[in-house]
């Protein structure tokens, strides 16, 4: 028993110590492995603090970089927004990598919006740089130049010019894509503007062409129909009203009238013909002509609007009558199925002209309106309308110097013409006319019989077949004719007779002096002399002048002998 | 009654009338020339880590790194199932965070080590790689006693366990027809290798290791460790544990029949006086080996010893 106690107690003290060293390995162990493990963890912090450091390091050097590259990049930042163009870089994505600051101010964007995107992601259906030009940049490593292009951008449309240029690495590889585009709207407009200026002012040439033209066929014709008109007159005087041939006379008066308008016409066009300018009411004016052109045109409403206190205006009365039947005659011809013409005057300044394609000359004027409910235009033919012998009215329907000669009057009176029109929608003609602060003298009473007198005439024409005229339609009245056929032949007869030559009757054009410097010789001989001048042309306004400097009164060609003895009287009788 | 080695056997392998001495040291030289010396300098620069408090990763990272068939083998042990690695290695960095600093320096050790143990063939039960196993063995088991018993890392022992048999392998290389015969003849007179390399020889694998070990400026204790693994009696204080717990590793090795065995014929008092010295109960070291031989296992089956042929 004893000895088996023994033995359980050894075991007992066997297994003690076995456990004993367990603990103590166990403990030693757990030990080590925490030291350890403290020592790993201390390393991999030594590691990760190294590490760390190289990145601090790394971090540092790369920013030095980083600062030198922004400052390049602040410098290229520099000279690509200070450059007038719009420059983009794309990548082969065209994706836009840079836009400069003209760029995003162009195409109202801001720059940051717009990195990364593409044209499409960026500007939607909006119309921006071409991108087909961009692939095929990418596409071929070509550069695309000096192509014209329209982009949208907060100032509309603008005409770009554009350059495209591929970028390539030191393998050719294309990388993207860098584009100049500059704004050419200004220079196109320019260019266009210019273009017009070079049209209008070949018009103007033409017209001018055509006005010497007109003058020199109007003077000759005018002396043509002065001659025929003179002839029937006397012939007219002469003969029973009952005669046959009384009936046909009449008609070559009319048919001489016919003729005389027309070379009005074209001296209108010519921006002749002012021979007497005078202060004029335009309202007195507009109302005769309607009222005359109203009965004639019974399908036409016509409605008139005029101010009552409009300003005078200086103008040819004949011309400004001319101008009027000219826009009565292109309204009614405009509503043939008859309409309404509202005619209205009142009075403008030139600052109410502010919106015209024209810079219209300080000061005051008469605006005339005249709108039809007629057929109207488009803006092509608008542009036409003022030409000479252009018509839309199909050939042979109207002259063609209708409006043109509106056009030339109005320009030789300084004015300005306006037209508004659409197809279909009528038109409006305004006339602005320069306002003069004077009275408009008293008209005198039109007379209807013929007055005669005694007095002695000396008639100066260097046309033997109008002298002839005249000789013959002064005698009709009673008068006293000496003739002479130039202007040295009239002052070698006036000089010594002056006293016996109770007035003068002065054609102004002859080949050795012109109307002018006889008028001044005559008015030197004689101050008090009175002459009438008679003209069927008018060079640069020379009758205007000389009725400016004192001349008693001027007569047109061809003119009648109602016409010629109411003149002749007018000057007589002036005092 | 002493045996002339030289008329032994008939050895082309020492020239006549060269004493052992000049033997040893002619040796030496050609082991400096050869691929043996290759391990020198990192199984030194890892002690070297080992002992310095002041070393880090970096240390034995730049070890490593030195040298590139070196760091294959590292980062394919530090990849292998045994380390169970999430993402693949392929940093010495990496494995020195994932590892562990300790464990590598094993590895490093073990990996270079292996290089001239690995060339096998096969010799009258020796083997180089059966001398290999019985290494890792000894290196593994001095390390636990340090551990366990001691209380301490036991790094230094594990190390000089990798390389307490340098000598053989020495032996083997430049000696080698003596060395087949020295075999043979133990095997055959049932003695163990030290007591007939004595013999033929006239001096040991241990005699052989402490000179290289020297010559390789390899610290004090491994020289006296590898020179006395198995004579470990005698010492001065300093190296008197190290020496004798690698001899008791290397008797418990060999008895449990880990690797290669150099003296089946062990002196059981010297054994026992030796524990008695280092104050370690043979149930305490019974544990212990118990542990090492499941640690072996479980390394053998994760393939941490399918070391490639060098």
């Amino acid at each position: 028993m004893r000895h088996h106690e023994d033995k359980h107690m050894n075991e007992m003290k066997r297994k003690l110590l076995l456990l004993e060293t367990q603990v103590k390995h166990l403990s030693n162990d757990l030990r080590l492995t925490r030291e350890e493990n403290e020592n790993s963890t201390r390393r991999y912090f030594e590691i990760y603090s190294n590490m760390e450091r190289k990145v601090e390091e790394r971090t540092a050097e790369l920013k030095d970089v980083q600062k030198e590259l922004e400052e390049k990049n602040g410098e290229l930042e520099i000279m690509l927004d200070s450059s007038p163009a719009m420059i983009f870089y794309k990548d082969t994505q065209q994706r836009y990598m840079r836009v400069n600051r003209k760029f995003a101010e162009g195409l109202g964007v801001s720059v940051d919006e717009i990195i990364g995107k593409t044209t499409a992601e960026a500007f939607g259906r909006k119309r921006a740089f071409r991108q087909e030009d961009d692939s095929a940049v990418l596409r071929g490593g070509q550069s695309i130049l000096n192509r014209l292009e329209v982009i949208s951008t907060p100032n509309g449309e603008r005409n770009v010019l554009v350059d495209r240029i591929p970028h390539k690495d030191s393998d050719g590889k294309v990388r993207g894509i860098i584009s100049f585009a500059v704004d050419v709207t200004e220079a196109k407009k320019m260019e266009e503007e210019k273009g017009k200026l070079e049209a209008q002012f070949q018009r103007s040439q033409r017209l001018e062409a055509v006005g010497t033209l007109a003058g020199g066929i109007a003077h000759n014709f005018n002396n043509l129909l002065m001659g025929i008109q003179g002839n029937a007159a006397v012939m007219l005087e002469d003969i029973e009203p009952s005669h046959p041939h009384h009936e046909i006379l009449k008609v070559i008066e009319k048919l001489i009238q016919n003729g005389s308008r027309l070379t009005r016409q074209l001296l209108g066009c010519a921006r002749e013909g002012l021979y007497e300018i005078k202060p004029i009411s335009l309202n007195q004016l507009v109302r005769d002509t309607l009222d005359t052109f109203g009965s004639t045109k019974k399908d036409i409403r016509i409605r008139q609007e005029l101010a009552d206190d409009l300003l005078a205006t200086e103008a040819d009365q004949g011309q400004i009558e001319q101008l009027l039947l000219n826009l009565c005659v292109n309204a009614s011809e405009a509503m043939p199925q008859g309409g309404s013409l509202f005619v209205t005057t009142m009075n403008v300044t030139h600052e109410d002209m502010a919106d015209k394609p024209y810079k219209a000359k300080p000061g005051e004027y008469v605006l005339l309106s005249f709108r039809d409910t007629g057929v109207g235009m488009d803006s092509k033919t608008m542009e036409h309308i003022f030409e000479p012998f252009f018509t839309s009215r199909g050939f042979g329907k109207g002259t063609g110097l209708g409006l043109a000669s509106v056009y030339g009057i109005v320009k030789a009176h300084g004015g300005y013409v306006d037209v508004y029109s659409e197809k279909g929608q009528g038109a409006t003609f305004e006339i602005y006319m320069r306002a003069v602060e004077r009275e408009v003298p008293k008209e005198r009473a039109v007379q209807i019989e013929l007055l005669e007198g005694n007095q002695t005439v000396l008639l100066v024409d260097d046309e033997a077949m109008v002298a002839n005229v005249g000789n013959r339609m002064l005698k009709k009245l009673g008068y006293e004719v000496v003739m002479a056929s130039s202007g040295k032949e009239a002052l070698e007869f006036y000089e010594p007779k002056y006293e016996n030559i109770d007035m003068v009757i002065l054609d102004m054009i002859m080949p050795d002096m012109n109307g002018g410097e006889v008028y001044d010789k005559i008015k030197e001989i004689n101050p008090d002399a009175k002459v009438l001048l008679s003209s069927g042309y008018s060079i640069d306004g020379q009758a205007a002048d000389i009725i400016k400097r004192g001349c008693d009164g001027f007569i047109q060609k061809p003119f009648g002998l109602r016409e010629l003895s109411g003149r002749i009287r007018e000057v007589l009788e002036r005092r | 009654m002493e045996h002339r080695p030289q008329s032994e056997c008939s050895c082309t392998d020492m020239p006549l009338g060269e004493t052992k001495e000049d033997e040893v040291r002619r040796i030496i030289e050609l082991v400096g020339q050869s691929e043996i010396s290759s391990i020198q300098s990192v199984v030194s620069g890892v002690i070297k880590v080992i002992n310095d408090r002041g070393s880090s990763a970096k240390d034995l990272k730049d070890i490593i790194e030195i040298d590139p068939p070196l760091t294959a083998k590292v980062l394919k042990v530090a990849n292998s199932a045994y380390y169970y690695s999430p993402a693949r290695i392929s940093e010495i960095q990496h494995a020195v965070i994932w590892i562990g600093f300790d464990a590598l320096k094993e590895i490093v050790l073990s990996q270079k080590v292996w290089e001239v143990f690995g060339k096998d063939d096969f010799v009258s039960g020796y083997s180089r790689v059966s001398l290999w196993k019985h290494s890792v063995g000894v290196a593994l088991l001095g390390k636990m006693i340090y551990r366990r018993e001691f209380g301490e890392r036991g790094e230094n022992v594990y190390a000089a366990g990798l390389v307490h048999d340098i000598g053989i392998i020495v032996e083997h290389q430049f000696l080698q027809k003596r060395f087949e015969g020295i075999l043979i003849r133990a095997r055959r007179e049932k003695k163990n290798l030290s007591q007939v390399e004595s013999e033929v020889l006239g001096y040991t694998h241990t005699d052989l290791g402490r000179v290289l070990a020297r010559h390789w400026n390899f610290p004090g204790e491994f020289v006296v460790g590898i020179g006395h693994h198995h004579s470990p009696m005698g010492i001065g204080e300093d190296f008197s544990r190290f020496a004798s717990t690698l001899y008791v590793a290397d008797c418990l090795c060999q008895e449990r029949g880990i690797g290669y065995a150099d003296s089946p014929y062990p002196d059981g008092s010297l054994f026992r006086k030796c524990l008695k010295r280092l104050d370690v109960k043979s149930y305490a070291l019974d544990l212990i080996v118990k542990d090492v031989e499941q640690e072996m296992a479980r390394m053998e089956d994760q393939g941490v010893f399918q070391y490639e042929a060098p």
